[in-house]
């Protein structure tokens, strides 16, 4: 299972890379949305993970960059954020254009969480 | 060259947000890096282990920074201007900064004449204030494609010798820099053309700098922006 981890924070991406690599996972940190794009072309993700906040891009205009390609259409994402005010991200609208299926704020995210919202996400997919 | 742009007010509460912001973040990698260590081989464990231990410092920095920001605006504390090897600063700081800059898989240069004269400052304050803000720019580094060589350096020009640190695939002004200032503490990306967080460093290096008295301003330096203060060469050792 291939996660595509978009994540700026080097040193907490390698704890999460770390952490479901435990749990199963095959996970590539990208550091940055062209460098995302970079990996999903040469190795389609199974799902995405994303940072809300990035230097230049953030995570919606990466996602929204992503669904452009019709082949990555179908990949789940879930974006991380550590904004608390990030609830007013929990709109539909993220669900049906960028293919969203949860917003976690990252003081709050344990690795553990993370990985049970990757498995619960590829579960609906039917995986 | 310098801005004219009002330096990041140390009295104001927005730094406390700022640097509060940029604790959290340090406490939220501890956190993590702490949760998968148990479940991991020797090797791997040991190095994360020294990750916590990294980033605490490294955090410890920050909030040692910051205090010293509140004493001198305070006036608690005042700058003790003597006149000051830059090389050997700049030694000393790149030790303090090299751990840190090694978690995130940045390799931190050194670029200081020899033969640079002594300037007049304050050892403990200027000190700091590199720190803080060589703090931002490993970060703001690993966050781009280009990620590699973070470079404090120091060169003289006919206004002095100017102090900072510097890197490529960002680019730095004197109006982001302003913008970055406007939002410190108010918004949680005040600089996001730099880095993804937020840039407490920078805003806690404003107010140390301030204090001696100098000023951060973006600079280019071997093709390479960056963020520097210009500091007066030290007359008096001059004529020796």
């Amino acid at each position: 299972m291939h996660i595509l981890l978009v994540e700026p924070d080097t040193v907490l991406a390698k704890s999460y890379v770390l952490g479901l690599k435990q749990a199963g996972f095959s996970p590539h940190h990208a550091v940055s949305a062209q460098q995302a794009i970079q990996y999903a072309d040469e190795q389609m993700p199974d799902v995405v993970v994303v940072s809300l906040e990035m230097a230049r891009h953030n995570g919606i205009e990466f996602l929204y960059e992503f669904q452009s390609y019709p082949e990555w259409q179908a990949i789940p994402a879930i974006l991380l954020t550590s904004l608390p005010t990030a609830e007013a991200l929990k709109d539909d609208i993220l669900h049906e254009q960028l293919n969203v299926h949860a917003v976690l704020l990252r003081s709050q995210t344990s690795v553990a969480d993370l990985t049970r919202a990757i498995q619960r996400v590829m579960q609906r997919q039917g995986a | 060259m310098v801005t004219s742009a009002k330096h990041t007010d140390p009295d104001d509460s927005t730094l406390f947000v700022s640097v509060a912001d940029g604790v959290s973040r340090a406490l939220l990698q501890i956190s993590r890096a702490a949760e998968v260590a148990p479940g991991l081989k020797p090797k791997a464990r040991q190095a994360q282990l020294a990750a916590i231990h990294d980033i605490s410092q490294a955090s410890l920095q920050l909030l040692e920074g910051y205090a010293l920001t509140l004493r001198l605006q305070s006036g608690h504390e005042q700058p003790e201007l003597a006149p000051l090897s830059i090389k050997s600063l700049l030694s000393d700081t790149a030790q303090l900064l090299s751990p840190y800059a090694a978690q995130f898989n940045i390799q931190l240069e050194l670029d200081v004449s020899a033969r640079l004269e002594p300037i007049l400052s304050d050892r403990n304050i200027l000190q700091a204030a590199l720190v803080s803000l060589g703090q931002v720019f490993i970060a703001a580094h690993s966050e781009t494609e280009e990620r590699g060589v973070v470079r404090l350096a120091a060169h003289k020009t006919r206004y002095g010798i100017v102090v900072g640190l510097y890197g490529k695939g960002v680019e730095m002004s004197n109006s982001a820099l302003r913008r970055a200032r406007a939002l410190g503490g108010k918004a949680f990306q005040p600089y996001s053309g730099f880095v993804s967080g937020a840039a407490s460093g920078v805003f806690v290096a404003d107010g140390l700098l301030h204090a001696l008295p100098a000023q951060l301003h973006a600079a280019r330096y071997h093709n390479a922006a960056g963020l520097a203060a210009t500091l007066p060469v030290c007359q008096q050792l001059e004529l020796v």
